[in-house]
């Protein structure tokens, strides 16, 4: 214990020292080329459920508009390309723009507060600032594309979506009930490299659409650059 | 207490003091919650995340290339090759890649300024212009435009709006344009057509450098590869300066300054002798004799007689000064070449009259407009960048400016001549405008906005809700076209309105309404009926104007997305009579005092400072020194130590104008008697960033024209004195040699030419670079391979790389910029040897012989990089890339000391993007952080995509063991897409009919430093020289043809048989170790 403490110690004030060395070192370097203060150690701090990809899951970041996946997706059994229409074509699922929403909301509840909060984006041509849940690194390269296209359904990196965004109704005296939504979208799965590599490693698709390759496409499927950029 | 409790407890200490200690945000070292902002109303033909092209193109000067806008997620992030336009080469102008990064420069405009107030556009700038402009039409005065080239609609449109417009550019074609009128009595520039020629014979024009457009520097790269047709382009260079095109020329003739035109003169006499030409052309030569030219030229009389008998040989072309070659004689020179084409007989396959028609102005044309404007008499001056107080700094322009009721700048950017418009109404550029340009007669290009403007930018909504940057730039059309509607000249409604109604009137009329127009007038006239047709009521039928057509939307926008227009005058060739006759000027010797010439250089990259503000145009090295962000006086070996000066002293350089002080650079690439200086440098304008105090400007050694009015550069005698200071010049070369190790490779021309680069018996026939056995001690015991070799399944990515086609011109390291999100670190850095480029291209002088290679990662196979690596950052991919995880480098620089090609770049900082830069940036690739190790990736992100888009190609099923074919792999990288000479070629290893397979068995490959046995997978092809013995055949035996590599990696693992003094392989890896970690503080 006690060389634990001495060596947090240490660290501290080594750290301490270098950090403001390399701060003042700024000075020097041309604005005109602007650079990242120097650390010589990367900052770490407790999550905090500020991480959107990690070791924990359950993030669930508050939305803008208490939107159910439970209601679209499972109840009235939209399909999920009708909305996430360039996952199929992209790297990108595709948050769908608001004319999409406006595609039904025009005419179906639109008395809901949520509703005229969304028909209120639409007029003032402001894009919904929603929350990102699946956020991956800057540095991966996913393509939702080539895993659609392979065969690997949504839920099995975004989880029971279906079931995500359980309403509640509570009466607050206006027209309609109003629709609350604990938990919009929640992250339900970790999003690691580790977990990444174990579906590559065992997932059917890859023998079905592969067949004799498929041990090649596996290897390909553990190389870095399938997936780094 | 184990190793991650120890780090953690470290980590800890650290971000707690550092947030304590020195104030530093440590939120933003966690992944905060990120936004996703879908659109609100998708635009039609963009999924997110997909890239979509809009073709369009790039002018620089009378130039205008094709090209497509890669536009991802609303912004334009490169410009790729526009691989279905005629008469081009499918290839990336320098300039477009240089135009994208002034697109997005922080020193842009903003928006419409009077004096530095910011007005509005429509309650502001436009009224206060039109309302400038009828005053000055109504009090009798000019209103005058003073702008870049332009051609095609805006020309027009000028002319309806302006009384005067004066097209100028400093290092422009005004010689050239001059001496069409006095030889053929029209103002124009000829056309060229190099890719047949067996004989290019320039007096000075920088064709492989810019002269020209890209697409001369493509057509040579044709002439110059003999598969196929035997015959290999000969290129005889004629000018005191040996620039980059001179450096690529077989033969270099340096001769005295000014005397060019003598030597044109002779040439074109001689061979009107041997050709028996006769005509006006011979008698518009004058007379001259070949001894007399010799001797003011300072070469052999033999020379220029060799020279004639080369042209008069057949399929010969000789191209006029340019730049260099703007003496006091330039416009005669320009007129000789002419003549010279006319009696060799290039006209009209290889020279015609079907070049750019648009208004050329000469340096005259300004110093009469300065009269001008000191007189009064010019009411509106509109400045479209052109910047003549900063290149013509004699010229008085900027006092005169004074004298103008009102100043406007359509400028983009500010530079010294926009700076004292009173009026500033920044343009939409190239990639936010509509237009169109005519480069040919016949052809031509139309530009429609990649993007909108750069107007809008918000930093993600919620907390940091801010607009970072706005701008408001409005297009210098739609401006003329709404001063044109108050002056009542102008019809349309707005700029693209302009464009498409006089599209319908020029070319849809001709095209597509014309034949049957015609066919119906023919058939009426036959049987008698009226003509024009007459309607029921007996009055004649009026057509609607062409482009109320209902055909012409769809044609229009058909014409948007090939984004060209050819028609048969672009086929026919245009012959030229010769109709004038030229008045020679007895003296061409540079005017004034002092025993040396100054020549004038348009600098490489910053052309004639169009692109100072540009920082990749700055930090890409100038081919010839590889200085960068500088200027230079380049000093013969002889004079240096006359003068007794060595490298980066500082001389003062002093005509009878004025007077430069730079920095030394000693070269054989000057006559002893003078001195090249580079042009376009030494801004000192805070609003410049970039530019501001790089170099100095050396046009304030010239101040006067020819007796034709076209600037004469390089006309000026002057001393040059040696200060006593020292200069910090900062160049990335590492020397002149490649000190025999197979980086410069050269292959007799002839021999080439006869045999192509079909399959060799035996590979490096030609270059007599000869394999040695693999010792038999070690290939009996299994270890000539210390680790095993990689397997690859489908892909081993390859590169070849014709040192003969590359010409230097740093085409591709601009695009490899552009595309992998490298950082500019500035001149500093650049000193501290950190510069970022993934591909430098090196110059060296062998014999006679200068040598462009350019090196990127060889991506070997037996990597010495990979082994050494102690946390498998780098590693041997299945497609045979030496991949690179950033994420997981820890930055201990084993790799770049192991590389002997010093290929990888190490990141001591993390650098940033100033706004809006940023937003150039590449989503595909991963901007990296200090301490990260990076370097050529072949663009995986291309390969990645490219193989993707192979797999989804049939739209219902998807393929997944769909191999991308050679055609589709041969440009992908932005390097190999760039090049212009297509000196790059891309493909897979692993098909045994792929071009980088096939040239692996070619009699001119070689590897550089092959004797490491680094399994390279880019391949190199040799230089052709006419200087050179032919290689003798040799049969060594085992060139590794059939060994354990594999068939397709000939020569691997074997020892030159030939360099025994080098005491075997052993000492080359020292020397390569050495090599390496020097690299990166050349």
């Amino acid at each position: 214990m006690l060389r634990t403490v001495s060596l947090l110690l240490t660290a501290a004030l080594f750290s301490t020292g270098l950090s403001c060395v390399v701060a003042e070192e700024q000075l020097i370097d041309d604005a005109r080329f602007p650079l990242e203060p120097h650390l010589i150690l990367p900052v770490w701090g407790p999550s905090n459920g500020q991480v959107a990809a990690g070791v924990a899951t359950g993030v669930a970041p508050e939305q803008p508009i208490p939107f159910s996946h439970y209601l679209h997706a499972g109840k009235n059994e939209i399909q999920c390309e009708y909305c996430h229409s360039a996952a199929r074509k992209s790297i990108h699922g595709g948050v769908p723009e608001i004319s999409v929403c406006m595609n039904c909301h025009k005419f179906v509840r639109t008395k809901s507060k949520h509703i005229q909060k969304v028909t209120e984006y639409w007029q003032k041509g402001e894009p919904i600032p929603w929350q990102k849940v699946h956020d991956l690194p800057d540095y991966v390269n996913f393509a939702h594309v080539r895993h659609i296209r392979a065969g690997v359904d949504c839920t099995e990196c975004h989880g029971q979506i279906k079931l995500q965004g359980k309403p509640t109704y509570t009466d607050d005296g206006g027209e309609l009930p109003l629709l609350a939504v604990d938990k919009v979208m929640v992250r339900e799965t970790t999003l690691q490299m580790g977990w990444c590599l174990d579906c590559h490693a065992t997932h059917p698709s890859v023998d079905e659409n592969y067949g004799e390759s498929a041990e090649t496409r596996r290897a390909e499927l553990k190389d870095c650059w399938t997936c780094h950029k | 207490m184990n190793r991650r409790n120890f780090l953690q407890a470290l980590g800890l200490g650290t971000g707690a003091s550092a947030l304590s200690a020195c104030g530093l945000d440590y939120n933003r070292y966690y992944t905060p919650i990120e936004q996703i902002l879908p659109y609100v109303v998708k635009p039609e033909n963009v999924t997110p995340g997909v890239p979509t092209f809009f073709a369009t193109s790039i002018t620089t000067g009378p130039h205008a290339h094709p090209v497509l806008a890669r536009h991802r997620d609303g912004r334009v992030v490169h410009v790729g090759s526009n691989k279905h336009a005629p008469l081009v080469r499918a290839c990336v102008p320098k300039a477009a890649l240089l135009e994208l990064q002034r697109h997005y420069s922080p020193d842009r405009y903003k928006g419409p300024m009077e004096g530095t107030a910011a007005l509005g556009w429509n309650d502001g700038a436009v009224p206060k212009l039109t309302a400038a402009v009828q005053a000055a039409k109504s009090a009798g005065k000019q209103v005058v435009w003073l702008g870049q080239y332009r051609s095609g609609s805006m020309v027009e449109l000028l002319k309806s709006v302006v009384d005067k417009v004066v097209m100028w550019e400093p290092n422009g074609y005004e010689a050239e344009a001059t001496a069409a009128q006095m030889v053929f009595g029209t103002r124009f520039l000829p056309r060229y057509d190099l890719a047949g020629a067996s004989y290019v014979l320039s007096f000075g024009a920088n064709v492989l450098g810019g002269w020209g457009g890209t697409r001369l520097q493509s057509d040579f790269a044709i002439a110059r590869n003999p598969n196929g047709d035997h015959v290999i382009a000969r290129y005889a260079h004629v000018s005191p300066y040996r620039d980059q095109s001179a450096a690529n020329a077989d033969d270099w003739f340096a001769v005295t300054p000014g005397s060019e035109v003598l030597v044109a003169r002779a040439v074109a006499k001689l061979v009107a002798q041997k050709t028996g030409f006769s005509g006006p052309a011979v008698a518009a030569l004058g007379n001259i004799d070949t001894a007399t030219a010799a001797s003011a030229a300072g070469i052999d009389a033999a020379a220029i007689e060799a020279i004639a008998a080369q042209f008069a040989s057949g399929n010969a072309v000789a191209l006029p000064g340019g730049a260099i070659g703007a003496g006091r004689a330039a416009t005669e020179l320009a007129a000789a070449t002419y003549l010279l084409n006319i009696v060799g007989g290039a006209m009209p396959t290889l020279f015609s009259g079907g070049g750019y028609r648009a208004p050329i102005a000469n340096t005259k044309d300004i110093m009469d407009l300065v009269a001008a404007m000191n007189a009064g008499n010019v009411g509106v001056l509109l400045v479209d960048e052109a910047n003549p107080v900063h290149a013509l700094p004699y010229s008085g322009f900027a006092e005169a400016m004074g004298k103008v009721g009102t100043t406007v700048a359509f400028s983009s950017h500010p530079d010294e001549t926009a700076e004292l418009c009173k009026l500033k109404m920044p343009a939409a550029d190239t990639f936010e405008d509509w237009g169109d340009e005519e480069p040919l007669l016949g052809f031509t290009l139309l530009r429609q906005p990649a993007m909108s403007p750069l107007n809008l930018i918000h930093r993600p909504l919620g907390e940091q809700e801010q607009v970072a940057t706005k701008w408001d730039v409005v297009s210098a059309g739609e401006v003329l076209v709404r001063v044109g509607q108050a002056l009542g000249t102008v019809t349309a409604k707005t700029w693209r309105d302009y464009l498409r109604e006089r599209w319908g009137r020029m070319v849809f009329d001709a095209d597509v309404l014309a034949p049957p127009r015609d066919r119906a007038r023919r058939e009426a006239e036959a049987s008698g009926a009226p003509w024009p047709p007459v309607g029921p009521d007996g009055a004649p039928v009026v057509e609607p104007p062409p482009h109320q057509d209902a055909r012409f939307g769809a044609w229009f926008n058909k014409q948007l997305a090939n984004g060209f227009h050819k028609n048969d005058l672009a086929e026919r060739p245009q012959v030229l009579n010769v109709t004038g006759n030229v008045q020679w000027a007895a003296d061409v010797a540079p005017a004034g005092s002092g025993d040396m010439t100054a020549i004038l250089v348009p600098h490489a990259h910053v052309g004639d400072g169009r692109y100072a503000n540009t920082p990749w145009a700055q930090e890409l090295p100038d081919p010839m020194s590889g200085i960068v962000w500088d200027t230079w006086a380049e000093i013969h070996p002889d004079t240096a130590a006359k003068l007794g000066v060595v490298d980066r002293d500082e001389v003062e350089i002093k005509s009878a104008n004025g007077s430069v002080k730079t920095s030394v650079e000693i070269t054989k690439s000057v006559r002893p008697d003078t001195v090249a200086i580079q042009l376009g440098q030494g801004h000192a304008l805070a609003s410049m960033r970039y530019a501001n105090g790089i170099g100095v400007n050396a046009a304030l050694l010239a101040k006067d024209v020819d007796a034709h009015g076209a600037m004469a550069w390089s006309g000026n005698k002057v001393t040059v004195t040696k200060t006593g200071g020292r200069t910090d010049v900062v160049h990335t070369f590492g020397g002149d040699s490649d000190e025999d190790r197979n980086f410069a490779v050269v292959v007799n021309a002839e021999q080439f030419a006869a045999k192509g680069d079909a399959p060799a018996d035996h590979p490096g026939d030609l270059t007599g670079i000869h394999h040695l056995e693999i010792d038999k001690r070690l290939t009996d015991i299994g270890l000539t391979d210390f680790y095993p070799i990689p397997q690859h399944p489908t892909y081993r990515f390859g590169m070849t790389v014709d040192t003969d086609a590359c010409n230097g011109c740093g085409a591709c390291s601009i695009a490899c910029y552009a595309e992998n999100n490298l950082p500019v670190v500035g001149r500093e850095k650049v000193r501290q040897g950190r510069e970022m480029s993934w591909i430098r291209i090196d110059r060296f002088y062998k014999g006679d012989e200068t040598h462009f290679v350019p090196m990127m990662c060889q991506h070997c196979g037996h990597a010495p990089c990979e082994s050494v690596c102690p946390v498998w950052a780098t590693y041997h991919s299945l497609d045979g890339l030496n991949a690179m995880v950033y994420n997981r480098c820890v930055g201990t620089r084993y790799c770049s000391n192991a590389c002997p090609f010093s290929a990888r770049k190490f990141n001591y900082h993390t650098y940033v993007w100033p706004e809006p830069f940023n937003m150039q940036l590449n989503p595909d690739v991963v901007t990296r952080t200090m301490g990260v190790m990076e370097k050529c990736s072949f663009c995986v992100q291309r390969i990645r995509s490219i193989k993707s888009a192979y797999k989804d190609a049939a739209t219902e099923t998807t393929n997944f063991n769909a191999v991308v074919p050679d055609a589709a792999l041969a440009r992908l990288p932005a390097c190999a897409e760039a090049c212009p000479s297509q000196a790059l070629t891309f493909g897979n290893l692993e098909d045994p009919s792929s071009t980088v397979t096939r040239t692996r068995k070619s009699g001119r490959n070689y590897f550089p430093l092959e004797d490491l046995n680094v399994f390279s997978a880019v391949n190199y092809l040799a230089k052709a020289s006419f200087h050179v013995a032919k290689a003798e055949a040799h049969h060594g035996g085992g060139h590794g043809g059939g060994d354990a590599h594999g068939a397709t990696e000939g020569g691997h693992g074997a020892e030159k048989a030939h360099d025994g003094g080098h005491g075997g392989g052993h000492d080359e890896h020292g020397k390569a170790d050495e090599h390496g970690s020097a690299g990166d503080h050349h």
